[in-house]
């Protein structure tokens, strides 16, 4: 078991982990955004996109982050997220330790992928950007990216978040026109390259990305959000709603095909 | 050995194809649980706790995996109120799985409230929390005088036809409230709900949880459930005994039939193997049955007890 010099933690059995990290630096990226890194009192095993984690502060709050990136060996996390709240904006504040459970999120993202994948995303799914992106350089392929804002004073140098050195384009607008940029993108003569159609948001965001990827026959993935509560598969508030899915655990990402009945879709896939 | 042996077992009326069934808080207060509890192989659904109104339950974190195995948590008792139970209920009888409501309350008028509402919406029998160790007013704090627990029993048993079971926790007078809960008219007892317990961040100097207290369930608890279960069989002999507390493998279960329980609760061990949790354990069962040459389970309820 890997552990940094200032703990030695333990591991707690079926891959359910709890550790502290320690707060190396804090960051507000843009005016809504903050990138958190953290020191980890142990390993907490290997992570993949999309993947989450409970970080808290103990007996104050607890709330679900993606994970942005892991390093294993020098167990450095970094967590990046909207500030929206009290909890967000304490985390990004001066505190030194936080809590963290995690991995969670079972369904690894794996050979789902093909070669050539758009990624859709909103504000939420940002976090998820430096480890995909990671994993997309290691496994050759190539990411297309469309970054949905809520509004324009959002938008942020998204270098200050991401390595730029990878196979792709990443673009970004704000949700009024994101019709207008789907169709845009449809219609871009590489748009029928696209083997998978990836999409991390609310519930419009992955119908609109489901439909997409069946117009072009691609693969759709898709990352939906629900309330997180126990992020152990024990208290069902998680539930994709028509589905027999429980997020924290059959998560986070599913096929379209999966999440039918919950997205409306009138086909499948 | 080539011995046909018999798992299924009768238990509140009700012919189980097994003893297994889920513990009340794994999943259990929506119908799209009903699914996910079925593929885990319950013979039994048993619902999360319900109130009369809905509750949100206590902010997080509400829940901690500790580094012995068990589980702490301080959910709060969330649930939808009466309003939910309806869907849940039909979702379980349109699979054909039996369903046992868990009903809470801070009032004896607001347990058989709920426990009337339940029988309407065709719960096949009552499971009373008498025992939830970390929320006010509610659970343990009733369930540990010997008395309100008669009284609640009573008024239920006297308002419903199904039968009741009374969900008791650990408590030093356990033997005397087993048997008030049976006088009052209890047809089995669940024996136990998790223990108050805590988990202390050593950096943040603090208690974990938002509510400072919680349930230890897992593995850690899984002697002591078992000691309450060999005692109150003990002292009650014949009466019916749902056992919960730790049990995690056959090994577990087998221990809890022997010291005196007809079915077993599984909690933590669903949350820990999910799917693979029910198939393990039946297996084993099997195999141990054929290895002691009994030829039904029923065979070896409270075996460990004679005297
Ligand atoms: C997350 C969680 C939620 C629970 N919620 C309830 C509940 O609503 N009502 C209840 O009577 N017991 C509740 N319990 C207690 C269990 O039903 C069971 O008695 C206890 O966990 C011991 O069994 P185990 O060791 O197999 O988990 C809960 C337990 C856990 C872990
Ligand atoms: S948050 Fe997924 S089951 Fe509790």
């Amino acid at each position: 078991m890997r552990s940094s010099n200032y703990i030695t933690m333990y591991d707690l059995g079926e891959g359910f982990l709890y550790t502290t990290g320690r707060v190396v630096d804090a960051q507000r990226i843009g005016q809504r955004f903050c990138r958190l890194k953290l020191r980890l009192g142990r390993d907490l095993g290997e992570v993949s996109p999309f993947q989450f984690v409970m970080a808290g502060l103990p007996g104050e709050f607890e709330i679900p982050l993606t994970v942005s990136m892991y390093n294993r060996e020098k167990l450095i996390l970094d967590l990046f997220f909207k500030v929206r709240e009290y909890s967000t904006e304490k985390l990004c504040g001066s505190i030194k330790y936080i809590s963290l459970r995690g991995f969670y999120g079972k369904n690894r993202l794996n050979l789902v992928i093909g070669d050539k994948v758009l990624y859709i995303t909103e504000d939420l799914g940002f976090s998820s950007l430096p480890l995909l992106i990671s994993w997309i350089k290691k496994n050759s392929k190539v990411l297309d990216v469309i970054m949905v804002f809520e509004n324009e004073s959002e938008i942020f140098e998204v270098a200050k978040l991401i390595d730029m050195d990878f196979s792709g384009r990443i673009v970004q607008c704000i949700r009024s026109d994101l019709e207008e940029r789907l169709d845009l993108v449809t219609k871009s003569t590489t748009s029928n390259t696209w083997k998978t159609i990836l999409a991390a948001g609310g519930r419009e965001l992955l119908k609109k990305a489901c439909e997409l990827a069946y117009e072009l026959g691609a693969e759709g993935v898709i990352a939906p959000y629900t309330r997180i509560k126990c992020g152990i598969g024990a208290c069902g508030y998680c539930i994709i709603p028509r589905t027999k899915y429980l997020l924290c655990v059959d998560g986070p990402i599913f096929k379209c095909s999966e999440l039918a009945s919950y997205l409306g879709l009138e086909h499948g896939d | 050995m080539n011995m046909e042996i018999d798992l299924s077992i009768e238990v509140l009326g009700l012919r189980l194809i097994h003893p297994l069934m889920n513990a009340s808080g794994i999943l259990g207060h929506m119908p799209e649980h009903v699914d996910i509890l079925k593929s885990y192989g319950v013979s039994a659904i048993v619902t999360k706790t319900f109130t009369l109104k809905p509750r949100e339950g206590h902010k997080e974190p509400i829940i901690v995996e500790l580094p012995n195995g068990g589980i702490l948590n301080s959910m709060g008792l969330p649930n939808p109120g009466i309003i939910g139970l309806e869907r849940i209920i039909k979702s379980a009888k349109s699979r054909n799985i039996p369903v046992i409501v868990s009903v809470g309350g801070s009032s004896i008028k607001e347990f058989s409230e709920v426990a009337i509402k339940a029988e309407e919406a065709g719960a096949n029998a009552i499971e009373l929390n008498l025992s939830c160790p970390h929320t006010k007013s509610y659970g343990l704090e009733l369930g540990q005088d010997p008395l309100i627990v008669y009284e609640v029993v009573r008024e239920v048993s006297g308002s419903i036809k199904v039968p009741v079971v009374a969900k008791l926790g650990l408590t030093d007078r356990i033997i005397e409230i087993a048997g008030k809960a049976l006088e009052a008219g209890a047809r089995a007892l669940t024996l136990i709900n998790t223990i108050k317990a805590m988990y202390i961040d050593i950096f943040a100097a603090k208690p974990f949880l938002s509510n400072i207290y919680g349930g230890l369930s897992g593995p850690p608890i899984h002697p002591i459930a078992v000691r309450v279960v060999y005692d109150v069989y003990r002292e009650y002999e014949g009466i019916e005994i749902i056992a919960a507390g730790g049990a995690i493998d056959w090994h577990s279960v087998a221990e809890f039939l022997l010291a005196g329980a007809k079915a077993v609760q599984l909690g933590t061990a669903l949350i820990l193997k999910r799917e693979k949790a029910i198939p393990e354990i039946l297996k084993g069962l099997y195999v141990w049955l054929g290895e002691l040459n009994i030829k039904s389970l029923k065979e070896v309820v409270g075996l460990a007890n004679r005297k």
